[in-house]
């Protein structure tokens, strides 16, 4: 079979596929981060905790009521979505005009809290969470044997990021959106109900991490720590993206799975760092981010 | 006739700085008023403080017999408010058609997009650019627009020249006048006072967050030594 720089094919092919399938849920949660710190100027560190929340509602609720996959997949992200706005109408709004270390800490803490409790309750070994039966086998491309399940991930994780840019940048909520993220007071004199918005927004983040969780779950294992293990990646993803863009953090966090999955080919040993090792890079050179503004 | 706005012993803050010490003015519906002083007298922060955009205030503000003061600030506009913020407030990550169309509707009587496209015809044909990409007048005939499209009572107007083209000046002089004479209240801001001359009813000079005088438009003349002694020109 035909090899690249003298790498097989399958295996070229193949860990490409699983660099986007990481980088789906990169792109997810990037993307939510990105809108929860344009508009209220919060770095949600509680983003891995949403995650590995809808990864456990999706688990709990398939458990109790045995709801199927595709019911659970909307239905547990909308759950931690309300999570989320308690917190943000009960916590977060309380530290507007602080600076924004404060929504770091705090958010940290709901972290240490929800994962501490997730692990007291569960322990940290993982629980095992079916893919649905539509979705599991695999077809053989001839150049690569492609999973249905990631394929799905993928397409799915495209579709959701696409729609989201598009609400943002092509739709009045978005332009409310965006014109809060501007200059939140004028917004707001102008009559806009912004304390809705910054809920509404803040839920929204979390739905788009907790949906990432979900389709986490058949794939990882549904554990407590899940989802520390994925953020700070993601954390890095946002900083090579740049914090504000909406495009970039989509793009990057593509970009980025793919780039660590080329790396575990070429250079396994790399793989884990890679990410950390480029965003050392583009800090030096340019500090606001691939798709950052420069102030 | 009674007043559209009332202000009485108003006290304005931004943070620790108390920058309004009981600042009281009216305007008559219909009525144009300029508020004049120096820079930092207190002319943005009482429309600032109208719109409930400082950190803290004291004191009373009615609109239309209703008292403003414990409105929260995203149903201030809702009074029958159209604010027209210093610098225009363009939002540049929006195009001029979405900052036309950002704010709600908050009177029944606004413009249409078509009134406002002949108003302003070149809205219409930059209407995909980028809110940053216009320039200082054309910036300044959407933040005109957009409040014009919500149907406001009374119009706050900051600066409207400011930076401005005398040409551009002129035009938004004559919008301004047309407004006024189809019975558009207005309060204004103004540093320009040939502009404001042309325009205002009444003034109210500004200094140290106080009113240090007001008189009508036929009385500025009168005026000019005090004038030129608060404002300094």
């Amino acid at each position: 079979m035909a090899d690249i720089f003298g790498i097989p094919l399958p295996v070229l092919a193949g860990q490409l596929l699983i660099g986007l399938f990481n980088g789906a849920f990169y792109a997810l949660l990037s993307l939510g981060l990105a809108i929860i710190f344009g508009l209220l100027r919060i770095i949600n560190f509680a983003h891995g905790a949403l995650y590995m929340m809808g990864a456990f509602a999706a688990f709990l609720l398939g458990e109790w009521f045995g709801l199927p996959f595709w019911i659970l997949l909307v239905a547990a992200p909308l759950i931690v979505a309300i999570f989320a706005a308690a917190i943000e109408r009960g916590l977060l709004t309380h530290l507007q005009g602080l600076d924004p270390l404060y929504g770091l800490l705090l958010t940290f803490g709901i972290a240490l809290i929800v994962e501490g409790l997730a692990q007291y309750q569960f322990g940290v070994a993982g629980q095992n969470f079916s893919p649905p039966s539509a979705l599991s086998g695999a077809s053989n491309l001839g150049f690569m044997i492609m999973p249905h399940y990631r394929a799905f991930v993928i397409v799915v994780s495209l579709i959701v990021c696409l729609a989201t840019w598009a609400l943002i940048e092509r739709t009045k909520l978005g332009a409310l959106l965006r014109a809060a993220t501007e200059n939140r007071p004028l917004v707001e004199a102008f009559g806009v109900n912004v304390p809705l918005l910054l809920t509404a927004t803040y839920a929204f983040g979390a739905f788009l991490a907790a949906f990432a969780g979900v389709m986490a779950a058949p794939v990882f294992q549904v554990s407590p720590l899940m989802g520390s293990n994925i953020v700070i990646v993601v954390f890095a993803v946002v900083v090579i993206g740049g914090m504000g863009s909406i495009g970039g953090a989509i793009l990057t966090g593509f970009l980025l799975g793919l780039i660590e999955g080329l790396t575990k080919v070429i250079y396994p040993e790399a793989s884990n760092i890679v990410v950390f090792v480029i965003m050392a890079i583009v800090l030096f050179f340019r500090p606001s981010g691939l798709f950052g503004k420069t102030a | 006739m009674s007043d559209l706005l009332e202000i009485r012993d108003l006290h304005g803050w931004y943070d620790e700085s108390h920058v309004l010490h009981g600042l009281s003015l009216s305007v008559r519906p219909g009525e144009t008023v300029a508020l004049i002083g120096r820079n930092g007298a207190g002319k943005t922060t009482t429309l600032r403080a109208i719109m409930n955009l400082l950190s803290r205030r004291e004191g009373m503000i009615r609109l239309d017999g209703a008292d403003l003061m414990n409105v929260p600030r995203h149903r201030v506009a809702y009074h029958g408010l159209g604010y027209i913020p210093e610098e225009r407030g363009i939002f540049h990550s929006l195009s001029v058609t979405e900052n036309l169309r950002l704010l709600p509707q908050i009177g029944t009587d606004g413009m249409t997009e078509a009134d406002i496209y002949r108003f302003f015809p070149n809205l219409k044909e930059r209407g995909r650019a980028g809110g940053g990409t216009l320039s200082g007048g054309e910036q300044q005939m959407l933040a005109l627009a957009r409040v014009l499209r919500t149907g406001p009572k009374l119009l706050l107007l900051d600066e409207p020249t400011e930076g401005l083209a005398p040409v551009i000046v002129q035009s938004i002089a004559d919008m301004l006048r047309k407004l006024k004479e189809q019975g558009m209240t207005m309060l204004l801001v103004e540093q320009n006072f040939h502009f404001a001359k042309s325009l205002a009813d009444r003034f109210f000079l500004i200094e140290n967050g106080r009113i240090a005088g007001s008189f009508a438009r036929d009385e500025f003349d009168a005026h000019a030594s005090q004038i030129t002694e608060v404002v300094g020109v």
